[in-house]
C-alpha cells in the first residue's frame, strides 16, 4: 500500500479499530447498581474510621517517624558524648565574658571557675577583679570592703 | 449557553440533586467510556468503570473545587477507577505499563486493520486516550478539550502525533510504502 498525502485511509483504519456503537446510560441501573453501593460504603467507611492504618499507610506519615527515631538516636548519642566538653566550655566562657568587678565577683562566675580549675583559678578571677576595681587597691582588702567596692562599680 | 447549563447542573448536583448529576452522567458517558476503554481495553469493563466513577464522583461532589473543570475532574476520577480495576484484575504488575493492554481483535479483521490495532495498542497512555475519545464516538475537538482539560491546539497535536506513530508503525511493519 503506498502512503497518500491525506489521511482519511487511516482515519477509516482507525475508526473501523476502535469506534463502536454509541454507549447508553441506563440511569436506573446506575443508581441502583452503583450509586447504592458506593455511598453505604462511605457512611461506613465514616463510621468506623481506622485512624492507625491511616497513619500506618501512609508513606509521609512513615517517613516522618523514621526521621523522628533518627533525630532522637543522633541526640543522644550527641548529648552523651559531648556533655563535660560543653560544660567546661561554658565554663570558660563565664570566666572569660564577665568584664565588670560585680560580674566577675558575681556567685554563678566564681562557682563556675572553682569548677574549671579549682581554688587557683578563683585566686586568678579575684586578682582580675582586684585590678578591674581601681588602682588604689593595691593592698590587701577584706571581703567587706571588696563588697563596698563592688557595690560602687555598681552605681556608677 | 450550553457551559452555563452545565455549570447550573453541577451545582445542583452538588447540592444533593441526582437528577442532574444523572444527566451530566448521560452526557458524559460515551466520553468516559471512551477513556475506561483506552485504559482497560475492554468495551464491558469499560462501561462498568464509567459507572463506577460516576457513583464515587457523586459521593465526592463536595471536594469538587472548580466547577467549570467538572468533566476533566470526571475524566481523572475514570481513568484511576479503570487503573485500579486494571490492577485488581491482575493483568499487570506494573499499573503505569498500561500500553500493555491489548485492544481484542475481531472477526473479519483485515491485515492492515489488524497492524493498526497493534500500532493503537503501542501508543502512550495520552496518545491513545485521544485516539479513543476521537474516533470512538467521532467527539468534536472542544469536547476533546474540554474532557482532557486542555486546548483544542493541544488536541490537535496529540490527534496528528498519535497519527504519525501509528504510520511509522504500520511503515516498519511494511504496511505502507514511500518515505513518511
Amino acid at each position: 500500500m503506498k502512503l497518500q498525502k491525506d489521511d482519511k485511509w487511516l482515519d477509516s483504519a482507525l475508526s473501523r479499530v476502535i469506534s463502536s456503537d454509541k454507549p447508553q446510560f441506563d440511569a436506573e441501573r446506575w443508581k441502583e447498581q452503583y450509586l447504592k453501593q458506593e455511598l453505604s460504603r462511605e457512611k461506613t467507611a465514616k463510621i468506623t474510621p481506622n485512624v492507625w492504618s491511616i497513619l500506618i499507610k501512609s508513606r509521609i506519615t512513615k517517613l516522618a517517624a523514621v526521621v523522628v527515631v533518627v533525630l532522637a538516636v543522633c541526640w543522644l548519642a550527641v548529648s552523651d558524648r559531648g556533655e563535660p566538653e560543653q560544660q567546661q566550655t561554658n565554663a570558660r566562657a563565664v570566666a572569660v565574658t564577665p568584664e565588670t568587678p560585680a560580674e566577675l565577683m558575681s556567685v554563678i562566675s566564681l562557682s563556675m571557675v572553682f569548677r574549671d580549675g579549682d581554688m587557683e583559678a578563683m585566686e586568678e578571677q579575684f586578682d582580675k577583679a582586684e585590678k578591674l576595681v581601681g588602682p588604689g587597691l593595691k593592698e590587701r582588702i577584706t571581703i567587706d570592703q571588696l563588697i563596698c567596692e563592688l557595690e560602687e562599680c555598681k552605681q556608677i | 449557553m450550553a457551559r452555563e447549563s452545565e455549570l447550573a447542573l453541577v451545582e445542583a448536583a452538588i447540592d444533593g440533586d441526582t437528577d442532574s448529576f444523572t444527566e451530566l452522567c448521560r452526557r458524559y458517558y460515551p466520553a468516559m467510556v471512551a477513556i475506561a476503554h483506552s485504559v482497560l481495553g475492554d468495551r464491558h469493563f469499560a462501561e462498568d468503570a464509567a459507572q463506577e466513577a460516576f457513583a464515587k464522583a457523586f459521593s465526592w461532589l463536595s471536594k469538587l473545587r472548580k466547577k467549570e473543570k467538572f468533566a476533566c475532574w470526571l475524566a481523572t476520577i475514570c481513568r484511576n477507577v479503570s487503573r485500579d480495576m486494571l490492577r485488581a484484575k491482575g493483568r499487570l504488575s506494573n499499573p503505569d505499563d498500561l500500553t500493555k493492554v491489548v485492544i481484542p481483535s475481531e472477526d473479519g479483521d483485515n491485515e492492515l486493520t489488524e497492524a493498526v490495532r497493534e500500532a493503537v495498542t503501542s501508543l502512550s497512555r495520552t496518545l491513545k486516550e485521544v485516539i479513543f475519545l476521537r474516533y470512538y464516538d467521532g467527539m468534536p475537538y472542544d469536547q476533546i478539550s474540554e474532557v482532557l482539560g486542555i486546548s483544542k491546539t493541544a488536541v490537535d497535536g496529540r490527534l496528528r502525533r498519535a497519527k504519525k506513530m501509528v504510520v511509522e508503525y504500520l511503515h516498519r511493519s511494511g504496511f505502507v510504502e514511500g518515505p513518511l
